[in-house]
């Protein structure tokens, strides 16, 4: 399989953080810093607490880069990483209200009423989420949202190929059918 | 579903530069912290720290009778009186029966109860309590900056940062918070501050992570 150009350089710069370059874990982290940050935002939605739970991931892949066998891209095993400390973070934390903190997700160059009907779809959309098991939510985020394959969700879930994708179909299953209670109301 | 998935794929989290700059500095703080821990003691220590911790925690909750325990608990009188004293700023002076005074420097007697016909004379001394106002020291300042800064609350940041960098010039905060806040005014467009705090940092600074930081939002600036 060929890799990509920056898969060989996250390799390399995996080889030079194992041998104690704190300036390679710097390099992956400007390069991946906002791929996990765009990842969170989507588990948990745009919570004041991403910025604690990206250091988190961070500070988790240094000590894992240690024991990476590079059976899977680094990208894999930030995602990985980060699934863990999104799932950690919503079996800890209680729903909160994210009204203020949807702002940031909202184009000021649209009219008030298109602000108005983006702020209700993500409060709708993420109010959805937020009723699925963690673990649910994660699977459902990754396949239907970011639209990885199977099999690379069950790497970055940690689980057989076909546990991964039956964890996909009783996401959706949920979600079809907290969306139709919605539309009922 | 697929307005759903697509209203949650248009998420994107915009981390922007201070946002990540900051991260990235309490990343490395936190690996740094965690490399100079020092290494775990042996298991095997475990179980005689566990004992004396033990041992500790059932002395607190059990105390061993104190100097005064041979007293015999007075007998239950009348109250005849009980006078208030004006507060006295020298502690009240032991008497011979030992009654405890207040250890702590401020403790004024603040009544005098008699009890009985001039039988015995009690004395209640209490200790008042000060309240201390403390200023925040530059780790306090520097925290609540970083929780501003968590929040969106920019002028916050700025304003505590700069108190870090004026109240207690000789910290090791110093580099980092004049950093922060080339950068905070590099995102508020004021470059021309932004240079001239990047150049203090370079001046004067003496983290070298900071200042490897500075070198590269210098040539950031003056692109």
């Amino acid at each position: 399989m060929l890799e990509r150009v920056s898969e060989v350089d996250d390799r390399e710069l995996v080889a030079r953080v194992v041998q104690g370059e704190r300036a390679a874990f710097e390099t992956i982290y400007r390069r991946h810093a906002q791929t996990v940050f765009t990842l969170l935002t989507r588990l948990i939605g745009p919570d004041r607490d991403r910025e604690d739970l990206l250091q988190d991931v961070f500070i988790r892949l240094h000590p894992a880069l240690h024991r990476f066998r590079g059976d899977c891209s680094l990208v894999t095993l930030l995602y990985r990483i980060a699934a863990r400390v999104a799932i950690d973070h919503m079996r800890r934390r209680r729903p909160v209200e994210l009204l203020d903190q949807i702002e940031e997700e909202i184009d000021p160059g649209l009219t008030p009423a298109q602000q108005t009907t983006r702020r209700e779809e993500i409060m709708t959309a993420l109010g959805v989420l937020a009723r699925l098991k963690p673990t649910h939510r994660v699977a459902f985020v990754l396949r239907e949202v970011m639209g990885l394959p199977h099999d690379e969700v069950a790497r970055i879930i940690d689980a057989h190929p076909a546990a991964a994708r039956m964890r996909v179909a009783a996401a959706r299953r949920a979600v079809a059918k907290l969306v139709a209670a919605k539309e009922r109301t | 579903m697929t307005e759903l998935r697509d209203t949650v794929a248009s998420l994107d989290g915009r981390l922007d530069d201070v946002r990540r700059e900051h991260a990235w500095r309490a990343v490395a703080r936190k690996l740094d912290a965690a490399s100079n821990a020092p290494p775990p003691r042996w298991p095997w220590l475990f179980v005689p720290t566990a004992a004396a911790l033990a041992t500790a925690v059932l002395l607190l909750v059990v105390r061993p009778p104190g100097p005064m325990a041979h007293r015999e608990e007075p007998a239950r009188r009348d109250i005849v009186a009980v006078t208030p004293q004006p507060r006295a700023t020298e502690p009240a002076p032991v008497d011979a029966d030992g009654v405890v005074r207040s250890a702590v420097a401020g403790g004024a007697l603040l009544a005098r109860i008699v009890v009985g016909a001039g039988e015995r004379v009690e004395q209640l001394v209490v200790h008042e309590t000060l309240s201390v106002h403390r200023r925040p020291g530059a780790a306090a300042l520097y925290a609540q900056a970083e929780a501003a800064l968590a929040r969106h609350d920019a002028s916050r940041a700025c304003a505590l940062l700069e108190r870090v960098v004026k109240e207690y010039p000789g910290s090791a905060l110093v580099d980092p918070a004049r950093y922060d806040l080339a950068l905070l005014a590099h995102s508020a467009g004021d470059d021309a501050k932004a240079v001239a705090l990047v150049e203090e940092v370079l001046a004067t600074g003496t983290n070298a992570n900071v200042r490897a930081a500075a070198e590269r939002l210098r040539e950031r600036l003056a692109r």
